[in-house]
């Protein structure tokens, strides 16, 4: 049976991915609160801190009752988080020490206990270590239930409470002005968050449960700017994770649910991070890549300017050589820019010399005269030298917008001259 | 005498276990604008998060339009340092200002129409109506200390509590800051400013605050700007005072004993 065949047919392959995929948007939602709120690690501490408090519920309560594991594992959630920010306020410690150091130990507890109920040979032991790395493939229908009822609370508290949660992520300090209590309000958020991790561990395991809080979230925010949006999206990224999760295990039954729903997600951030149009490497690389093309182009057509300013007579055309007595350009970029130009009608060609065409010229007077109002305005204004200017304005003349350049003009009079007393073309408009 | 906006009685602040104000005691008139100034470390940033009830006091109260600062939320608007807040954070320029009306309609009332209005009317105050739907993110520091002042005008407050306006913004910026301040006098309101610029703080203000982890001075500025106040306030900290603080931190002894204070607590 093929693996959508199962998800139509075979209960338990649904409750299997309806439960992984509903972890994944609780996680990614609630997530997102906490990667704005800086509180990342908070989310890892906080699940290995669920450890001991699962297995002293199990050693209580004698066998593995989901609803008894989650308390227990909540409790035990929440005095970690007491404690780290008992250790914060009461000694010196940074966060990020207090965090590493409740992590650890919760979890080295957690694991002595493990360990002492296993050798304890109680029958019903056998798949308490799941909490470990996580066995979505044993998500029950009960387990499914305790999803959905709190999950559904999970998700009632973040409608309810977006703007509050909002408020505190982005200016704590000024809602407590308002007179809001703003401890309540990050009491609620940290529990829910550590209700989340409660439901997710058993299926995904600690460390995993912890990467679905953050990780969707960081891919999301590569592409959006909205906080809406952010939500949606990384609710999105969380479905897709756990889905492709579930289906891998699927397929080859070998494989694991929790790591496949995290590598998931951590690729979606590495194709974020690389590829997203603001934030991604790549886009910012070929951005590079174009401004540095417009600079080359601008020089070229500045450089016939220049030649033609220089010049007495009217010529009819300028060869390589004459360029390349202006400018250093690169012999072989210099061909392949100046065909471009030619094609884009700013130049024309006439056996191997070259002119500028009426809308080349508007485009290298515009630029000479962004460069010539730079240097009067950096001489004039900021009190360079007249002979400190050049180099600052061959780089800012291809920056300049029209707007600016409107208003270098008024700011300096509309002036007809440059410092070194070089004519500053007209707006060619 | 004119109405008192905010009074600090005996207030004494602790930062970090280190009393960084001590015994600090003013009041303020009504319908002015108040500078409050000091050298960097005096406390001012402090002594305006003891207004706002962000930071506990060890000794002493405040009280805003002679009432309990719990009753007069919604009268007193503060603007924090701009500096205090990611702007990388993910949210238009609108829903910041929005945040304004938090303390008429509460966190959890959906938004009236009106609420829409006013935080359009205070936008357009700042002169940012036109960025109301940009994010954050691209704004310029002076356009970030606008939006900030517009989340505090669309509270409607009476009195304004502004913690360094205008530190690092342009000239322009500061002159529209200005202009907007003395708008809001003109209507009536209180506007408390911490301000470190010794050259316009008496073209700006009417009354002065000086203090220096404690109080040296305060009153109209006519009376308090004088040599002697400011050699006193930013001439250099009081060493004694300071080796006090550091002690009451290092041996971690309460900076005031329980019992001691003569204050009632009654409102």
């Amino acid at each position: 049976m093929s693996f959508f065949e199962a998800l139509f047919q075979n209960p338990s392959v649904q409750w299997v991915v309806l439960g992984t995929v509903g972890l994944a948007v609780l996680g990614s939602s609630v997530g997102t609160f906490n990667f704005l709120q800086k509180r990342s690690l908070i989310g890892d501490a906080v699940s290995h801190a669920l450890l001991p408090g699962i297995c002293l519920a199990f050693i209580l309560k004698g066998n593995k009752d989901p609803l008894a594991l989650l308390v227990g594992a909540f409790i035990s959630g929440w005095i970690a988080l007491l404690v780290i920010d008992l250790i914060q306020s009461k000694s010196k410690t940074k966060s990020d020490t207090a965090i590493a150091i409740v992590l650890s130990g919760f979890f080295g507890l957690g694991i002595v206990f493990l360990t002492l109920i296993q050798s304890s040979e109680n029958a019903n032991q056998a798949g308490l270590d799941a909490f470990l790395f996580g066995n979505a493939a044993s998500i029950q229908k009960a387990d499914l239930l305790n999803i959905a009822m709190f999950g559904s609370f999970i998700l009632l508290s973040l409608f309810l409470g977006f703007r509050a949660f909002k408020a505190l992520c982005f200016d704590k300090d000024f809602i407590a002005a308002g007179g809001f209590r703003v401890k309540l309000i990050q009491f609620w958020l940290s529990s829910i968050t550590v209700l989340t991790i409660c439901l997710g561990v058993q299926a995904l395991g600690v460390v995993l449960m912890a990467a679905l809080l953050i990780t969707p979230a960081v891919a999301a925010r590569a592409w959006t700017n909205k906080l809406g949006n952010l939500i949606f999206l990384s609710s999105g990224i969380g479905i897709i994770s756990g889905f492709v999760g579930a289906w891998i295990s699927y397929e080859s039954p070998s494989m694991p649910t929790g790591p496949w729903v995290v590598l998931t997600a951590s690729a979606i951030v590495l194709v974020s991070l690389v590829f997203s149009p603001k934030r991604g490497v790549v886009p910012r690389y070929f951005r590079q890549k174009a401004n540095q093309k417009k600079i080359q182009s601008e020089n070229i057509l500045k450089a016939l300017f220049h030649l033609e300013e220089n010049s007495e007579t009217a010529s009819t055309g300028y060869s390589l050589k004459d360029l390349l007595s202006m400018r250093a350009f690169q012999r072989d970029q210099l061909v392949g820019a100046l065909k471009a130009l030619v094609r884009k009608n700013l130049l024309l060609e006439e056996d191997g010399t070259y002119s500028l065409s009426s809308l080349g010229r508007q485009k290298a007077g515009k630029v000479v005269r962004n460069h010539r109002l730079w240097e009067l305005y950096l001489t004039q204004y900021v009190g360079m030298e007249a002979d400190h200017v050049h180099e600052d304005a061959e780089a800012m003349e291809h920056l300049i917008t029209p707007e600016l350049e409107k208003e270098l003009s008024k700011v300096l009079n509309h002036p007809e001259y440059d410092p070194h007393q070089r004519q500053i073309p007209g707006k060619h408009d | 005498m004119k109405e008192i906006a905010l009074e600090a009685h005996n207030l004494t602040v602790s930062y970090h276990r280190k009393p960084v104000l001590w015994n600090i005691d003013f009041k303020i008139p009504a319908g002015e604008i108040i500078g409050i100034m000091g050298p960097n470390g005096a406390g001012k940033s402090t002594l305006l998060k003891s207004i706002m009830g962000l930071v506990p006091a060890s000794s002493g109260y405040v009280r805003i339009f002679n009432q309990n600062l719990k009753t007069q939320r919604k009268k007193i608007a503060y603007v924090p340092q701009r500096q205090s807040v990611d702007w990388d954070f993910p949210a238009r320029v609108i829903d910041v200002v929005k945040m304004g009306r938090y303390t008429h309609t509460g966190l959890f009332r959906r938004f009236k129409p009106m609420d829409y209005e006013k935080a359009k009317s205070a936008l357009e105050k700042v002169g940012m109506l036109a960025f109301a739907e940009r994010q954050i993110a691209q704004l310029s520091g002076g356009q970030q200390q606008r939006v900030f002042l517009a989340r505090a005008l669309a509270q409607e407050a009476e009195l304004y509590i502004l913690d360094e306006p205008f530190a690092g913004v342009d000239a322009a910026t500061e002159e529209a800051l200005i202009k907007i301040i003395r708008d809001l006098k003109s209507q009536g309101k209180t506007m408390v400013v911490v301000h470190h610029d010794l050259q316009t703080c008496r073209e700006y203000f009417s009354h002065l605050v000086f203090i220096n982890a404690r109080l040296v001075a305060s009153g109209p500025t006519q009376e308090v700007f004088t040599e002697k106040n400011l050699a006193s306030t930013y001439g250099g900290k009081l060493t004694l005072l300071s080796k006090m603080a550091e002690l009451v931190a290092e041996k971690e002894f309460p900076v005031r004993e329980k019992g001691s204070s003569e204050f009632k607590k009654s409102s």
